[in-house]
């Protein structure tokens, strides 16, 4: 794989964009509360709320602490987007850097800082509950992430995305590594505030750190969401289920494939249950994820050792 | 023009609204939600969220300012309509959806005067999503209060804060006001009281169409409706509107059979949920006592287990789906499930309200002690029909503290 030219950024943020709506589509296709409306009254629920959005006033509260407040809210659009900027689709990247499964876990520990500000900064009750409430998830998923994403780099002895991927070759991390695959998809659902892992934007919270946003500052938070579940889908296509690899098709379609397929996944699980609290979830992190992520990754070294030496 | 025409018929097609319950008015809830899903309106979660505030009932002064000054946090374009009686709901969502594209928007937005503008001099609070302000005392930055410090359960000196949860608050019960003191999102005190309407509503002013617990069929939407409410409350809105609509089919004297195959179909997903109950076991724990003088079934109603757990929000749930399906059997009367002993939700004014305040009592003094996400769990899972309680004379009660 050779260094992509820095137009590519373009594309590759409007890709994490297409993939970003197309995840906003379907959850407005699977529903049930628009159960009776038409299918593209539902599917077109991302240009229904983007035009409100634009439409709504952008408001603010009492003395808000506005740089932290607005930096926060635009967050996780740029963290998805500076993501999607190591992720090789059909083989190539934007950049292909030497630590990039490093650059991947930075990132998303930036967002403990992003959206603790998008709470904090709205000086609200609720918005800093919820800005905590994320700090208190990530302690949940970070560590269990952290050796999930350990796996692979081991398996292909190089934080190289490149590297990762060629690594794959013949046999997809995903057989031999499902918990630590499994983690990752759990961590992304966690760091983009989805589904089970919603605890941060809480109805009980009155949205939490979405509870005062409105306008455009809610638009690119929400947009922001979508996309770190595509950044992260991506993430997983590559990391997991081998990148391009597949047959018949061009390798570009299979990561296409790959990643909407898990991004699909991803947005399903929202229907499939409620809430886990993390109070609730911080005991089964850590007592029964982590020390099978561990298991897992003391597997891949073995394994490691035992093929390459 | 044609752009923000366009922008503007494509915003109407899904408008968020944000309801205000008023005490009794549960029926004109039920009503103005079901026609605002019809309309393709979702609830919103805060005022930043919402374009429409629909008041269900008739607000008393209180209630009323809080009504005002949620208006005030509403960002626009905005419009707000009140619903007095079911029958004006369809009228006054279509009149709303209209004048949210119409062109009063651009006057509306020219004239207001937000107290976030107007600078950090505002006596004012509001500042934050709950409605009650604690402007007066000491001059504050934006005349918001400072929290005070207090050693908090860990004996550390951690910040305490003075929050009303309530009145508008999704998924809450109306008019219901909840003072705690938190430190962190842990409550340590807790005190309820009553936001009520204009006037009390006496049994001549409630007709059978105001309180929905009249009737097998009532009764079977009321226990659907907390259920839809406290699925939200645990963050699981597929399930709730499964509720929702069950709820509303219950209500409308739908055939039971289909109603009863749906709510077979809602019962297996929750009982079978690992994650629900993780969310509501052990919270909310009463004693049998407790539980039977504040009109819960019998604990052998409510499941097996319930005898290990105690009589949880958990067994509450549970407890609701059998007796719902019992009152659409036609069972209700005979099964003491519903109405045996002394279960005076639904049997008399007198006793509702007694029940109604027994619950906030026990909801306050269970809620010490537990962070927001399971206080409201607690709450949600008792239910309180504040309804029943605004005849009956106000006074602020309850206090409690971990």
């Amino acid at each position: 794989m050779t260094a992509a030219p820095v137009w590519s950024v373009l594309p590759a943020a409007a890709l994490v964009l297409a993939y970003a709506s197309g995840a906003a589509v379907l959850d407005g296709l699977l529903d049930p509360a628009d159960r009776d409306r038409g299918a593209g009254v539902r599917a077109g629920r991302p240009l229904w709320e983007t035009a409100r959005l634009l439409r709504q006033r952008r408001r603010s509260t009492v003395t808000p602490d506005a740089l932290l407040w607005r930096a926060g809210a635009a967050g996780p659009l740029v963290v998805a987007l500076l993501m999607a900027v190591v992720v090789p689709m059909g083989g190539r990247a934007v950049a292909d850097p030497v630590v990039g499964v490093v650059w991947f876990n930075a990132l998303d520990v930036a967002l403990w800082l992003l959206v603790w500000s998008a709470g904090w900064g709205a000086n609200g009750v609720y918005a800093l509950v919820g800005g905590y409430r994320y700090l208190a998830q990530a302690l949940a998923y970070e560590l269990p992430l952290m050796f999930a994403l350990t796996g692979p780099a081991v398996a292909a002895g190089s934080l190289r995305m490149s590297e990762v991927v060629a690594a794959q070759h013949g046999l997809w991390f995903v057989v031999w590594m499902p918990v630590a695959f499994g983690v990752f998809l759990g961590a992304v659902a966690g760091f983009s505030l989805w589904g089970p892992f919603g605890y941060p934007a809480g109805r009980d919270v009155a949205g939490g750190v979405l509870a005062e946003p409105s306008g455009v500052d809610r638009l690119v938070l929400l947009a922001g969401r979508y996309a770190l579940l595509a950044a992260g889908a991506a993430m997983a296509s590559a990391l997991f289920l081998g990148g391009p690899a597949g047959p018949v098709l061009p390798g570009w379609l299979w990561s296409a494939l790959k990643t909407a397929l898990v991004l699909a996944a991803l947005v399903a699980v929202r229907r499939r249950m409620p809430v886990l609290r993390a109070d609730r979830v911080m005991r089964l992190a850590w007592l029964v994820v982590l020390p099978l992520t561990l298991a897992q990754l003391l597997v891949v070294a073995v394994i490691a050792v035992v093929v390459g030496g | 023009m044609v752009l923000s025409n366009r922008l503007a018929g494509w915003a109407a097609r899904r408008p968020h609204a944000l309801l205000v319950e008023v005490p009794g008015a549960t029926a004109v809830r039920w009503v103005a939600e079901a026609e605002l899903a019809r309309a393709g309106a979702v609830a919103a979660d805060s005022a930043a969220d919402a374009d429409l505030l629909v008041v269900a009932g008739a607000p008393g002064a209180e209630l009323t300012a809080v009504v005002d000054e949620v208006w005030a946090q509403m960002p626009g374009p905005r419009a707000r309509i009140w619903i007095a009686e079911p029958g004006a709901a369809a009228g006054a969502v279509a009149q709303a959806l209209a004048s949210l594209i119409g062109p009063g928007q651009a006057a509306d937005a020219g004239r207001r005067r937000d107290a976030w503008a107007a600078g950090p001099a505002t006596p004012d609070g509001g500042g934050s999503a709950e409605d009650g302000d604690e402007g007066d005392g000491m001059q504050m930055p934006g005349g918001l209060m400072m929290a005070d410090r207090a050693p908090d359960r860990d004996g550390l000196q951690l910040d305490v804060l003075s929050v009303p949860l309530g009145p508008v608050l999704a998924d809450w019960p109306a008019g219901l006001v909840v003072d705690v003191q938190v430190q962190g999102d842990v409550v340590q005190r807790a005190q309820w009281r009553l936001l009520g309407p204009a006037q009390p509503s006496g049994p001549a002013s409630d007709g059978a169409d105001a309180d929905p617990g009249r009737g097998p069929g009532g009764r079977a939407a009321s226990r659907l409706g907390a259920l839809a409410r406290l699925l939200g409350v645990a963050g699981w809105p597929a399930a709730a509107v499964q509720a929702r609509r069950l709820r509303d089919a219950a209500w409308s004297g739908a055939p039971a059979a289909p109603v009863r195959t749906g709510l077979r179909r809602l019962d297996r997903r929750l009982r079978r949920s690992r994650a629900l109950r993780w969310s509501t076991d052990g919270l909310g724990v009463l004693t049998p006592d407790e539980a039977r003088s504040q009109g819960f079934p019998r604990w052998d109603a409510a499941g097996a287990d319930t005898a290990r757990t105690g009589h949880d929000a958990t067994a509450r749930w549970r407890g609701w789906l059998t007796e719902a399906d019992a009152l659409l059997a036609g069972e209700g009367a005979g099964r003491g499930a519903a109405e045996g002993d002394g279960a005076g939700h639904d049997a008399g004014r007198e006793d509702d309200a007694s029940v109604a305040r027994a619950r906030l009592d026990a909801a306050v003094r269970l809620m010490a002690g537990l962070d927001l996400a399971a206080a409201r769990v607690v709450m949600a899972s008792l239910d309180p029909h504040c309804g029943a309680l605004a005849g009956a004379a106000r006074r602020p009660e309850g206090t409690t503290s971990a």
